[in-house]
């Protein structure tokens, strides 16, 4: 099933028809899609952003755009979720729907919280639709680094968003499996590993063991007791508890593959949650991606002691 | 004379037959309504314990239950799997009406299928469950008023039936 395939199948209505449109190739290029009630429908490309007319034609007039209305939107989101929102009500909370292909399509709307905590979001009028793209190979370069005599390093992998961190971590993830070493994932968004009902659209190699939708603080600590991993890899680190969950499984010896948002190693060391694991040098690579071009693209590889192993020229 | 005694006779069977059948259509929508209580209350388990999705839910229904109301189901989850564009409340109504020829639900009953799906698919979990009690306490009470309605309706029926057909034959000799 191609791309497209899986976001038109998954849509409905004016936006499913509109989605239908736009060419193959288009998909393949994309990064993501925005649709929002009563504003012009947007598609950004690798360096380019567009409008997206209702026939699907990208082009650079906003007013000839296709402006969905919000019973668009909400048909969509009963389609694509199978008719069953209420299945996806843990995700509705944290703001996303994984469909299938591992596509992640980000929800905003009004908010009902009970104790501070989101507990529902209704009225929901922006889609962003996150296009999860398998880029096999794109971790080629940094695998020698990352591996040594069969020993993985603790690595983590710092971009700002729409870089290809996920991208890059997938394959990697299938490189180390595929080199006869345990690896462990939490997917807590699905966005890894693409699973949707049980099966997985992307290749995460031969030794990986998955354990989808799952928090990662949980899985974490699940995967070391349960799967003796060589590696545990997740996906998106930041909060404290994510970083006590990292700092339990490197004291048992396991090594951690993880990515997080930041743009230089400033970003990293000034955020107090992750200055803990970096002043006691916890890991061993940072892997830094370009925020321009293709997706995935490493930029720079450092030591444990930020000493440049390895830059793009 | 022969002749007037066998027409006769056959005036009053059909009459007869006539107040029989009418006196089953409560029998009928009975059993519409049980095979409908059942559907429900597996809708609800399968939403409130295991967030199954609705076409699951549908087919698993369809499986466990009888008659036009399997036969709903398993329209709507063929509906609902196909993504054909419509909303699930679509779906719904459309396998409602295609059932309904078959079925001895009368205007109420359906009037209540309708609003049970005007939430399908959409809303969370607590209002599809909250609109499936709805739609269960409304069985409930269906059920009561048939029982008692049966109980004068059978014996009416059937007695206006052979009655019916005597006075046909009176009139006609």
């Amino acid at each position: 099933m191609s791309v497209k395939d899986e976001i038109v199948s998954s849509f409905g209505g004016k936006i499913g028809k509109t989605a239908e449109g736009i060419d193959e190739r288009t998909f393949e290029e994309a990064e993501e899609i925005r649709i929002r009630a009563g504003r012009p429908s947007v598609i950004k490309l690798r360096d380019k952003i567009k409008y997206i007319t209702s026939t699907g034609q990208l082009v650079v007039d906003d007013k000839k755009a296709f402006y969905p209305e919000i019973k668009d939107i909400s048909s969509t989101l009963e389609i694509l979720s199978g008719y069953s929102l209420y299945a996806f009500s843990e995700e509705v909370k944290k703001g996303f729907i994984t469909i299938c292909g591992g596509h992640r399509i980000g929800i905003a709307g009004r908010t009902i919280t009970e104790n501070e905590n989101v507990v529902d979001i209704r009225h929901i009028n922006s889609l962003n639709i996150r296009i999860s793209h398998e880029i096999k190979g794109c971790a080629d370069t940094l695998l020698p680094y990352v591996v040594n005599n069969r020993s993985v390093m603790n690595t983590i992998i710092i971009s700002p968003p729409g870089c290809g961190k996920t991208t890059l971590l997938r394959d990697l993830i299938r490189l180390i499996s595929n080199k006869a070493l345990n690896v462990s994932v939490v997917d807590e968004r699905s966005e890894i590993c693409g699973s949707f009902r049980g099966e997985y659209r992307n290749d995460c190699g031969k030794n990986t063991d998955i354990l989808d939708g799952c928090p990662k603080t949980i899985g974490m600590k699940m995967l070391l007791r349960s799967m003796a991993p060589d590696c545990i890899a997740v996906d998106e680190i930041g909060e404290d508890r994510d970083i006590d969950a990292i700092e339990e499984i490197l004291n048992c010896g396991v090594a951690v593959i993880c990515t997080v948002h930041g743009k230089t190693i400033k970003d990293v060391l000034n955020r107090t949650q992750l200055n803990r694991l970096t002043e006691i040098k916890a890991f061993d690579r940072y892997i830094f991606l370009h925020n321009k071009g293709k997706t995935g693209r490493i930029a720079e590889v450092l030591d444990g002691n930020l000493k440049v192993l390895w830059r793009d020229e | 004379m022969l002749f007037k005694l066998t027409g006769g006779a056959v005036v009053i069977l059909c009459c007869y037959l006539w107040g029989f059948y009418m006196s089953k259509l409560g029998a009928f929508r009975m059993q519409d309504l049980e095979q409908l209580k059942k559907a429900i209350t597996i809708f609800n388990a399968e939403i409130t314990y295991s967030a199954t999705p609705l076409f699951e839910v549908f087919n698993e229904i369809s499986n466990r239950t009888n008659g036009v109301v399997a036969m709903a189901f398993e329209a709507a989850a063929e509906g609902l799997l196909s993504r054909k564009g419509k909303t699930a409340e679509e779906i719904w109504n459309k396998s409602v009406i295609d059932v309904q020829t078959n079925a001895y639900f009368n205007e109420e009953d359906m009037e209540y299928l309708f609003s049970f799906g005007r939430t399908l698919g959409f809303a969370d979990k607590e209002m599809q469950v909250q609109n499936a009690i709805l739609l269960l306490d409304y069985i409930q009470n269906a059920q009561i008023t048939l029982r008692e309605k049966r109980k004068v309706d059978e014996r009416l029926y059937k007695t206006l039936g052979l009655l019916g057909g005597i006075m046909v034959c009176i009139v006609l000799f």
